[in-house]
């Protein structure tokens, strides 16, 4: 055995006992921490797989953005979940459920270990074809140009995220903006590293973004440390979250999909159809889509954090 | 076994802890984590390649993986 498959069982038996922890955990609060740490770890194994990409995404969305989301309704939920906790299952429903998923692991393990030798796989038609949209990273292509429809969706059912997140705003606060009580003050830390850490982050961000042409990265990943930026200073309370009519917000939000549906429509007459980009001309506009999905994922999961408008409209 | 089976096993095995957090975790909160365990356990899944089938191609991938594809007689010529 060698030393790195050593550290792979290592690995893999921290993510199976943290994943344990999640669900059986006594506290909700405690299984929230757990689940963020389960994502960190989960990342490193896909750095494992060489799945750098994957690993950025895990790590900035899976465990950073959906932990502060599920940490924020823990500590909301901390009543109703009392209640809720009183209807347990008897013991033997725990039992036969048990069973039932020791026997689907079972059999996911078993198709593991018996699958066909050569997978089916679009890989080298991927990379194949890399040279004519100019980039580098393989997945970059697959995301803005082989499967662009795909991906614009995507950002739109972010948008959508935030409107559902802000029809639950009762009507006197509609317009207002979301966020804590303004008259607390900052905790001194929290305030300290808010204002250490954002101009690094914004640098890094960016860079992200602009690196994910040629290397692992690209505008979910940029976009994510920059929302991550923004949600620290709000969380410091060194400044408050914009009101939902405000026109710039609205603008940024849907700044990525409607360029990105643009530049989809002009395929059509520029270039050989929907979502086609004109050879020669392919990275730079793949760049300039991105710049903007990176601005709207920017400014959709501060919101997304942020939740519905808490106070009434300033007149 | 190899990295990519080893997290296709862990992924087997997050379904079935997902699956049991599903079914007997009375509250909701605890039923959306447990889902994402689920979820993260089938990514893994679709991760399991058996040893032999090709490693994604990269222009640049000797830069990431040098231990993978790197093309005999390069690290000669960048020196």
């Amino acid at each position: 055995m060698n030393v790195l498959l050593a550290l792979d069982i290592g690995l893999a038996a921290l993510v199976l006992a943290l994943a344990v922890w999640t669900i059986f955990a006594r506290e909700v609060f405690a299984a929230v921490v757990g689940y963020v740490a389960y994502g960190l770890l989960l990342s490193i194994v896909w750095v494992r797989l060489f799945a750098v990409d994957v690993a950025l995404t895990e790590a900035a969305i899976g465990s950073g953005v959906t932990g502060v989301l599920l940490v924020g309704a823990a500590a909301r939920l901390r009543e109703a979940e009392k209640a809720a906790a009183e209807e347990r299952l008897s013991e033997p429903q725990r039992f036969w459920a048990a069973v039932l998923c020791v026997l689907v692991t079972a059999a996911l393990a078993a198709a593991v270990l018996l699958l066909p030798d050569s997978a089916p796989t679009l890989a080298p038609d991927a990379s194949q074809n890399l040279a004519e949209t100019g980039l580098g990273n393989p997945v970059t292509a697959v995301l803005i140009a082989y499967r662009a429809f795909d991906t614009m969706l995507e950002k739109v059912v972010l948008v959508l995220a935030v409107v559902g997140v802000w029809l639950l705003a009762p009507d006197r606060f509609w317009g207002g903006a979301p966020g804590e009580s303004r008259s607390v003050q900052p905790e001194p830390t929290l305030a300290f590293l808010a204002q250490i850490l954002p101009p690094l982050g914004i640098l890094v961000g960016i860079h992200v973004y602009w690196a994910g042409a040629d290397e692992p990265g690209g505008a979910f990943q940029g976009g994510a440390i920059l929302a991550a930026m923004w949600m620290i200073v709000m969380m410091a309370k060194l400044t408050e979250a914009p009101s939902v009519s405000a026109v710039w917000l609205r603008l940024a939000l849907v700044a990525g999909p409607a360029v990105f549906l643009v530049a989809g429509v002009a395929g059509i007459a520029m270039a050989s159809g929907f979502f086609a980009y004109s050879t020669g001309f392919a990275k730079p506009l793949i760049l300039f889509i991105e710049a903007f999905m990176t601005l709207t994922i920017a400014v959709t999961l501060p919101m997304l954090v942020a939740g519905p408008p808490r106070w009434a409209p300033r007149r | 076994m190899n990295a990519a089976t080893l997290a296709g096993l862990i992924g087997a095995a997050l379904v079935g802890l997902g699956l049991y957090g599903l079914i007997t975790n009375p509250q909701p909160l605890r039923k959306i984590l447990a889902f994402n365990l689920i979820g993260s356990g089938v990514f893994l899944l679709l991760e399991a390649r058996q040893p032999d089938s090709p490693p994604i191609p990269c222009r640049d991938r000797a830069r990431h993986a040098p231990s993978r594809t790197k093309p005999p007689g390069n690290g000669a010529d960048a020196e």
